[in-house]
């Protein structure tokens, strides 16, 4: 399947970048990827759903192999996938009564990694997708989708009106949430923040950033950033914070466990939500979260939707990168670097049991509104 | 579409031009550069020319000129690779002076060939011109060229085709322009790095003041000597300005004592550091202006590696002040690098030293192994096809690589696709190319296989390189530093000598540089392999390290450059020859008593190399020898005399015993031998405090006596005479020396009992050695003196216990 030279040369473009680190944090690169995948989808001719599936497939494997550790990158493929995969099967349903409820299961696994060759299978047999719980907005919007494209489909499959659908579902579905992410994880801060709380965190995290502000507009409380050696974003953090009037506080990584006893919540962002539930986030979060564990404190992660992954670590490190050991031990110090191994890994991994909540931008916010939370 | 967006904003007016050479102007990797270009070298299993162009891609270039001598076909293939090529490579060549060789193919680029390089497709960050000149040997020459066929037009970067950089050099580059719109003759930027207190290659800075006025037009100052393994530089800086005003390469051998700075440096800048702890990154920013500079003055290029400032007035070019006016960039300028934030300050590796410089090749891919070099690392999978995975104990593994049950990877290990690992094998601190095979019970440590490489059972490879296609046979064993070129087979059986360089093609018998009469004697005295050597089934022929007589290079520099080259290994003798040849001729023939600094003891390597430290010594004594003989000469006063050699002590770290060693014959050739007596008296109530100084012990003055007697003149009675005299009189002068007559051999079984005065404590456990080489007759005689003067002493000693 060959992919237009444009498209071509700006995947190519990516994936370098991607692999010279050129493009760090996973919002950026969710963003980018959310881009090219939409780019794929408009400029791809297809003549069968099955063959836009691989298209897209295809790119979404040389994106991911560029960068694994980035899991937003597969997140957003996936997303992608499923996108198209629904509304084949929308379509289809819309012109085949019939279906066959027995292959609810399997649309799981095409969540859970591309890896299984089915796309020429879709077409042939449909599936029942409008499960049980699907009563969320995308439903919603899905079905409306459904009766336009299905006039398109009984106007004789015309690829042409198809790809504008895919591309501006693309764009709904996928841009426009993560333009709103922020928002709407930080929309709700007031509830998990309260007046004259002692919150720590570590890294520098925009969700959190977000999220702590927000609540600083209503609420007063002191944070204590932890400063992220050795990166240090927790400088850079703590100057934002400190600038939007939150009385802030850096303190050493060692400082961590010393003042835990002190802090009644700990905010972590996150760089990748496992299957498990597990983090991976910025190094020295593990440490924060055994340390929130070991004082009961509340643990409380807020990550964005496209971050959750379906990979399951069975290999902690695997999803773990090892950059420069510069900022550890410094290449000057001659001969001794030669005598020594610095490892330098970027990310922590946190085990799921010393999370205690997620904060999404999504689902409790979907389904109900935040002006009817209590009744 | 898709320009690279976040390149395009580093530099939205002009197109960024840099120009990579490809050539080192040297012929250190000759076996292999033989075969295959300097560049295209493998570095962990990538030709280094990718890490330099990716260096750029990262840095936003758009233009790149590629200026080949040698093997330009090669590098141009591998850039193409296919012959499906979408993005023009221009090719140019100066042997007419015209572009003979345009391609511009255009054609469907297919995804599924999964192309070598990704340089020239329409994503590549920059188009990449190919510049062939056949007779250039130096950088200055390749600028000239390029300037010819006017290609650069803007500011452009110059590197050489073997920087392996994660740098960002979008700040230099803009404090390069800033510095050039405030000084129009700012022209040029060198990226230098410093190296820390710990580095290998440090030694002190230190900064002089405006020196008084000297008669003479140059100043001679006195510089550190510098114990980096290869060549260094010293780099003068202006201290407020960073301005380099003089650049001098150093080698290893023969040691420099001395820079020679024009005295117009001094007069224009107030401040001035000299500074020896700066790394070169063979990186350059030059304006435009660079290029009309040298086409004009061909002097610019003051050696054949480096485009550096010429010191001294140029005449054609009074009005720029240096024909080329560097800047000295330090990476920790304030404004260069962003507090805590590492994209600036990172860690350049220099370049990648094939030559083994200041970091050994081999343990260049074993920092980027250790992921200094971070992102390019072999898991970011630069080329396309590569598919290494990053797991423990920074062990690079790509997929498909067959690993038998037994064998142990060690710490950074590299192994490409294909290789096959048997049953026991050990392998450490190495890379492995593709397709290799290693057999049952191989040891490898720090050594690199390329593709191909067959390495039998019970080998070991150590710290060697071995090229594509070799083929070691059973139990063969190759040493430290060897280097095997391309399809050499060797064994079964044999072990080579250390630092053994091995091609298939014969040692051409000229220089290579002079002519292209190496390929005639392929078929000529076809004696075959050396069998001997390289075992029954070997086929290649030793190279061996040539001298040039004319070159005034000297052969160690050569040698310190071999691979995984180590200091012990260079031979005492020749050590020894060439530093005297090279240095004692000059004593301290000018004024100043100066210091000369010298690295070579306080490193902080712990053993010091037996030959080393014999060098050391014999400089430290010479050094002691000069400021004795000229503080006799001219008078000096003993305090004067005794802080001289106790500073020179401290600078060399030397010992006292290479003091007494040198003062005491030196004392003893100012005594008359016609009248020792009074003589010796003279002289040792002049200087006796002085020998007191460096004598504290009973065990010190029996090494004094002891170089008295082996070193000292000889009279008609073997020197007996001095010994006495100075026994004599070196008793008036300290009472203690009383004892050390107790060495002597005669009363060598009772000494200890006898003398039991506090002054007799004399240890001897040293061995009665005195008189023992001195003729027989003689010894006898001087045994009876010597008795004689023992009982006078002991009734000295008697006669002081008495009072």
């Amino acid at each position: 399947m060959t992919v237009p030279k444009n498209l071509d040369a700006q995947i190519e473009n990516f994936i370098s970048r991607l692999k010279r680190r050129q493009i760090i944090g996973s919002y950026e690169v969710a963003k980018e990827t959310a881009q090219i995948l939409r780019q794929a989808v408009s400029t791809t001719r297809w003549s069968q759903a099955s063959t836009l599936l691989s298209v897209i497939k295809d790119v979404g494997r040389r994106l991911v192999a560029a960068q694994p550790r980035e899991q937003a990158v597969g997140n957003i493929v996936r997303r992608v996938l499923k996108i198209i995969r629904e509304t084949i099967r929308e379509t289809d349903l819309s012109e085949d009564v019939e279906y066959a409820p027995a292959a609810a299961e399997e649309d799981s696994n095409d969540e859970f990694g591309f890896d299984e060759d089915d796309a020429e299978v879709i077409p042939a047999v449909p599936k029942e997708t409008r499960d049980n719980n699907g009563d969320n907005d995308e439903t919603t919007r899905r079905r409306q989708l459904t009766e336009s494209s299905s006039v398109f489909n009984l106007l004789g499959d015309q690829s042409a009106a198809t790809e504008v659908d895919y591309t501006k579902l693309i764009q709904e579905e996928i841009m426009s949430d993560l333009e709103v992410i922020y928002k709407g994880i930080s929309d709700q801060a007031l509830d998990h923040i309260h007046s004259n709380e002692v919150i720590m965190t570590i890294g520098k995290s925009r969700t959190v950033e977000a999220f702590l502000k927000k609540a600083a507009h209503k609420r007063k409380f002191q944070v204590f950033v932890a400063e992220t050696s050795p990166t240090y974003q927790g400088h850079g953090m703590a100057a934002s914070l400190a600038s939007a009037g939150i009385d802030t506080t850096v303190i050493t990584d060692s400082a961590i466990y010393a003042i835990m006893a002190r802090v009644n919540k700990v905010i972590l962002g996150a760089h990748a939500v496992l299957a498990n539930g597990g983090l991976v986030a910025v190094g020295g979060t593990q440490m924060v979260a055994a340390a929130a564990k070991h004082h009961a404190t509340p643990v409380l992660v807020c990550t964005a939707l496209y971050k959750l992954s379906p990979l399951y670590p069975y290999d902690e490190d695997y999803f773990n990168v090892c950059v420069a050991p510069d900022p550890v031990l410094a290449f000057d110090e001659g001969n001794l670097i030669d005598k020594v191994m610095v490892t330098n890994t970027y990310y922590d991994y946190v085990a799921p049991d010393m999370v205690n909540l997620f904060v999404h931008n999504l689902l409790i916010n979907d389904n109900y509104d935040p002006e009817d939370a209590v009744l | 579409m898709a320009p690279p967006k976040k390149k395009s904003d580093i530099d939205t007016e002009q197109v960024l031009q840099a120009v990579i050479l490809t050539d080192s102007f040297n012929e250190r990797f000759m076996p292999l550069t033989l075969e295959k270009p300097r560049c295209l070298l493998p570095l962990c299993n990538a030709p280094l020319l990718n890490y330099t162009l990716e260096f750029l891609a990262v840095s936003g270039i758009q233009e790149v000129f590629i200026f080949c001598t040698a093997h330009a076909d090669q590098i141009r293939q591998y850039l193409e690779y296919v012959s499906l090529l979408a993005a023009p490579i221009k090719t140019y060549n100066s042997s007419n002076c015209s572009i003979i060789n345009s391609i511009f193919i255009a054609s469907p680029h297919s995804l599924s060939l999964g192309s070598d390089s990704k340089w020239h497709k329409p994503h590549s960050p920059f188009t990449i011109h190919i510049v062939t000149a056949s007779e250039c040997n130096s950088v200055g020459d390749a600028l000239r060229e390029l300037d010819a066929h006017q290609l650069i037009t803007t500011d452009f970067i110059l590197v050489n085709g073997d920087v392996v950089s994660n740098m960002r050099i979008d700040k230099v580059l803009e404090a390069h322009r800033a510095r050039k719109k405030a000084d129009k003759n700012s022209i040029m930027t060198m990226v230098l790095k410093e190296a820390s207190a710990f580095h290998p290659s440090r030694s002190n800075p230190f900064l002089i003041s405006p020196p008084s006025p000297n008669p003479h037009h140059m100043h001679t100052l006195p510089c550190c000597t510098h114990r980096a393994k290869g060549e260094s530089s010293i780099f003068v800086l202006d201290a407020s300005t960073n301005e380099c005003v003089h650049y001098e390469a150093l080698y290893a051998y023969p040691r420099k004592r001395r820079v020679t700075v024009n005295q117009e440096v001094f007069e224009k800048h107030p401040e001035v550091e000299f500074r020896n702890d700066l790394i070169d990154t063979f990186i350059d920013i030059c304006s435009v202006e660079v290029r009309g500079v040298i086409s004009l003055v061909d002097v610019c290029a003051h050696d054949a590696h480096r485009l550096v400032p010429r010191a001294g007035p140029c005449p054609v070019h009074r009005k720029l002040r240096l024909p080329v006016d560097a800047q000295g960039f330090r990476a920790w300028d304030p404004h260069l690098r962003p507090a805590r934030q590492d994209h600036l300050h990172a860690h350049h590796l220099g370049r990648v030293r094939w030559e083994g410089q200041e970091r050994t090749d081999l343990r260049l891919h074993q920092d980027v192994l250790s992921r200094w070099t971070f992102p390019m690392v072999p898991d970011s999978n630069l080329q396309e096809d590569d598919t290494y995975e990053h797991l423990h104990g920074g062990i690079y593994k790509e997929q498909n690589v067959v690993l038998s049950r037994s064998c142990v990877l060690g710490d950074h290990v590299q192994i490409g696709t294909g290789t096959r690992v048997g049953e026991n094998v050990r392998i450490s601190n190495s890379v492995i190319g593709r397709r290799c095979v290693i057999g049952a019970g191989a040891v490898i440590e720090g050594a690199y296989l390329w593709n191909d490489v067959v390495v039998g059972e019970e080998c070991s490879v150590i710290g060697s390189i071995l090229a594509d296609g070799v083929k070691l046979e059973k139990r063969v064993h190759v040493p430290r530093g060897c280097l095997i070129s391309f399809n050499v087979v060797l064994g079964p059986q044999i072990t080579l000598p250390r630092y053994s360089k091995i091609s298939l093609r014969r040692q051409p018998k000229e220089d290579i540089f002079g002519d292209e009469a190496e390929e005639e004697e392929e078929d000529e005295e076809e004696e075959g392999h050396d069998k001997a050597a390289l075992g029954a089934n070997g086929q290649g022929y030793f190279w061996v390290e040539r001298i040039d007589e004319d070159d005034e290079e000297d052969p160690r520099n050569k040698k310190v450059t071999w691979l995984a080259y180590d200091p012990a290994d260079i031979p005492a003798h020749d050590t020894d020859d060439a530093e005297s040849a090279s240095e004692v001729g000059e004593p301290s023939d000018d004024e100043g008593e100066e210091l000369v600094f010298n690295d070579d003891f306080g490193d902080g390597d712990g053993v010091m190399p037996s030959s080393a430290a014999a060098r050391a010594a014999e400089d430290f004594k010479r050094e002691v020898r000069a400021t004795v003989d000229r503080a006799l000469a001219e008078n000096h006063s003993v305090e004067s005399a005794a802080l001289e050699l106790h500073t020179l002590r401290m600078a060399f770290n030397g010992n006292y015993e290479n003091v007494r060693e040198v003062v005491v014959p030196v004392l003893m050739e100012k005594v008359d031998p016609a009248k020792v007596n009074s003589s010796m008296k003279g002289v040792i109530a002049r200087w006796g405090q002085l020998l007191k100084k460096v004598m504290y012990s009973l065990e010190d003055q029996v090494h004094a006596l002891f170089v008295l007697q082996v070193r000292g003149p000889v009279g008609r009675d073997g020197g007996f005479v001095y010994l006495v005299n100075w026994l004599r009189l070196t008793i008036h002068l300290q009472r203690a020396s009383a004892s050390v007559i107790a060495r002597n051999p005669t009363r060598q079984s009772c000494s200890p009992a006898r003398y039991n005065s506090s002054t007799t404590r004399t240890s001897s456990r040293r061995t009665p050695f005195l008189l023992g080489t001195r003729p027989s007759g003689l010894r006898a005689w001087a045994m009876r003196r010597a008795t004689k003067f023992v009982d006078w002493l002991q009734e000295a000693d008697e006669e002081d216990d008495d009072e």
